[in-house]
């Protein structure tokens, strides 16, 4: 009860800074504009509703022949109907009759897929099933080979990719299209906001100089620190959940819900992932709950350390900045490792790394990675806090 | 009930701060007089564990129990208010209070009672939902004060309570240190001789990180002020 009192204590401690919910307004308002300029790009709100009927209606049939001659044919017809959608010279845009008619039959996002798949307008317009599934093969080995991965690593993921079944179901999706496009501003939004809450969670003590009274109050030892660290948890992860919850809540809201159960290819054609879209996001939000309360910890290990809320902060960003640099495939076991930083999970090519990491693919050996820091960093932080609030003195 | 100071030390590299101090302190006031830089912060440091003595040892005989300073029985009989006594500036005086109770194990109902007690002690009641960044100094000591003895303590120490007190402060202030004393060891230091004169049962004189008088206010045959002036002439002239 006294514990979690002082949990309490600890986390309305966290949210009495003014900084704190300035950082996620901030944040929440970004989030919110972000979709709203994903709306305004991709035309009107009735012109996005319109389109997700007609998707949502041919939604569930396979990818095959039929359904491409039928797409084809449909655009075809539109091109015969109005020749002004081909007037556009060849040479500058070969695709452009096509996009322009499958935006006047509210079927865009039904090109720019076929398009993300075969990667060129105008054969994107003119696929077979076998091309279009043999393009997701290549797309898979050509972009798993420019990462750095081994034919070995390759040949494991086109395995699990062969094991899909073909041809697959499409799926109206672009809700989930748009949340991953968004996603690093939201990891970037989170670790900005986990930073700003907790750089003070140790350091405030000697800011403040509350220090001495802490220490010598009957939960100020033990207790305390394990009451600052779960309510520096608590906070993390309930930012992830807001920042998260409100990215997909914004995107479901213009571009609605469909493609839960669709499989991943319908969101991210190079990925050879035999999941669903759904799974996916649940990874994604577990991904994010785990980096949050990693951020959380180390921001209580460097705000212990340092005793200082600005440095905390400094190294934070710094890690944050680093996490923008790729290093070349060529770099070998080091761009592996760099591929499982925390800065990447929330990030659009998880599900297309095609290292493996002893038997594991990334996102296990990144969970696996995460829990050991996060179990070293529990253990060691009661131990630190002893030493450094009153052996050192 | 006693605090058991013994040979307590505290060294730093080229100084001692604390010099092999021993004391058997029982209910009451105890008066720690010593001008800046004598020790007594020190002292009081390492009585609240939050200094480790270089050697010697602190113990609190409770109930038939010997407590070790760096034990959790023995903090919960702890209270303490620092020389420079530190807040968060964003909390309300209540919303401190009871973050302080919290870290002090009370339990909520209890913490609000006593919170609310306290805050009328000590005049705060009107300013307990105004920030502590609004407070005048005389206001965070009176806050300090109360933090300090929300859970009762057994063992209550003081250092430099009445700085920035007003006149009126310090009287009332006294009136509640005596109070407190029938029942707990109360340790407050002070370079003002008229606080403990009036108040203390026992005085402690500290110079240069050694005990240099312990004793009843009236085994000096003279007046406080003039002995303790004298103490220190020595220190002055040097």
């Amino acid at each position: 009860m006294n514990s979690f009192s002082l949990y309490k204590a600890e986390i309305k401690k966290i949210l009495s800074r003014k900084a704190v919910w300035i950082a996620m307004a901030v944040s929440v308002a970004f989030v919110f504009a972000v979709g709203l300029i994903n709306l305004s790009a991709d035309g009107h709100s009735a012109y996005v509703k319109k389109q997700e009927k007609l998707l949502t209606a041919i939604s569930g049939n396979a990818v095959d022949d039929a359904f491409l001659d039928d797409f084809r044919d449909e655009m075809e017809k539109k091109i015969d109907e109005d020749p002004q959608l081909s007037d556009m010279p060849a040479a500058y845009d070969p695709g452009a009759a096509y996009r322009n008619a499958a935006e006047q039959a509210g079927k865009s996002a039904l090109y720019d897929y076929l398009c993300s798949v075969v990667r060129d307008r105008e054969e994107a317009a003119a696929i077979t099933s076998d091309g279009f599934y043999r393009a997701m093969r290549e797309d898979i080995v050509s972009d798993g080979t420019a990462l750095g991965s081994s034919e070995a690593e390759l040949d494991t993921w086109l395995e699990i990719y062969d094991g899909i079944e073909k041809p697959m179901a499409y799926s109206y999706a672009l809700a989930y299209m748009k949340i991953l496009e968004v996603l690093y501003i939201v990891g970037w939004a989170l670790f900005m906001n986990i930073s700003i809450a907790l750089a003070g969670i140790f350091a405030d003590e000697k800011t403040y100089r509350t220090d001495a009274m802490i220490l010598s109050s009957k939960n100020g030892r033990l207790p305390v620190c394990i009451a600052k660290i779960a309510a520096g948890c608590t906070v993390a992860v309930t930012e992830a959940v807001i920042l998260l919850g409100l990215c997909m809540g914004v995107m479901f809201l213009f571009y609605g819900t469909a493609g839960w159960n669709a499989a991943i290819q319908n969101v991210m054609p190079s990925s050879p992932w035999n999941i669903t879209i759904g799974t996916m996001v649940l990874i994604y939000i577990a991904l994010a709950v785990l980096v949050s309360i990693l951020f959380a910890m180390s921001n209580a290990l460097f705000s212990l350390l340092t005793k200082s809320a600005v440095a905390t902060m400094a190294i934070h960003a710094a890690v944050i900045f680093a996490g923008i640099f790729n290093i070349p495939g060529k770099a070998g076991v080091i761009k592996k490792l760099w591929q499982l930083r925390p800065t990447m999970a929330l990030y659009s090519g998880t599900f297309c790394n095609t290292f493996r990491y002893g038997g594991m693919n990334n996102v296990e050996a990144s969970v696996l990675i995460y829990c050991i820091c996060i179990a070293v960093i529990a253990a060691v932080l009661p131990t630190l806090y002893g030493k450094t609030q009153v052996e050192s003195r | 009930m006693e605090l058991i100071l013994n040979q307590v030390t505290k060294q730093y590299p080229g100084t001692v701060a604390v010099d092999r101090i021993s004391a058997d302190l029982r209910p009451g006031v105890i008066g720690l007089l010593g001008s800046n830089g004598a020790g007594k912060t020190t002292l009081m440091r390492m009585i609240c564990g939050i200094i480790k003595p270089t050697s010697g040892t602190i113990r609190f005989r409770y109930d038939n129990d010997t407590l070790n300073v760096s034990e959790e029985m023995y903090r919960d009989a702890l209270g303490y208010l620092p020389q420079d006594f530190g807040y968060y500036p964003d909390f309300t005086g209540r919303k401190f209070l009871m973050y302080m109770a919290a870290l002090k194990g009370i339990d909520k109902r209890t913490a609000k009672r006593k919170c609310e007690e306290l805050l009328k002690t000590v005049s705060l009641e009107k300013a307990a939902n105004k920030k502590i960044k609004s407070y005048s100094g005389g206001m965070k000591q009176r806050l300090g004060i109360a933090q300090a003895v929300l859970n009762d303590p057994k063992i209550l120490i003081l250092d430099e309570p009445t700085a920035g007190l007003d006149p009126q402060e310090r009287v009332r202030f006294r009136n509640l240190i005596a109070e407190l004393g029938k029942d707990a060891i109360v340790i407050f230091s002070t370079h003002i001789v008229s606080d403990v004169e009036h108040v203390a049962d026992r005085i402690i004189m500290m110079k240069d990180g050694v005990v240099i008088f312990d004793g009843k206010g009236t085994d000096i045959r003279e007046d406080l002020e003039s002995f303790y002036l004298r103490s220190f002439e020595g220190k002055e002239n040097e």
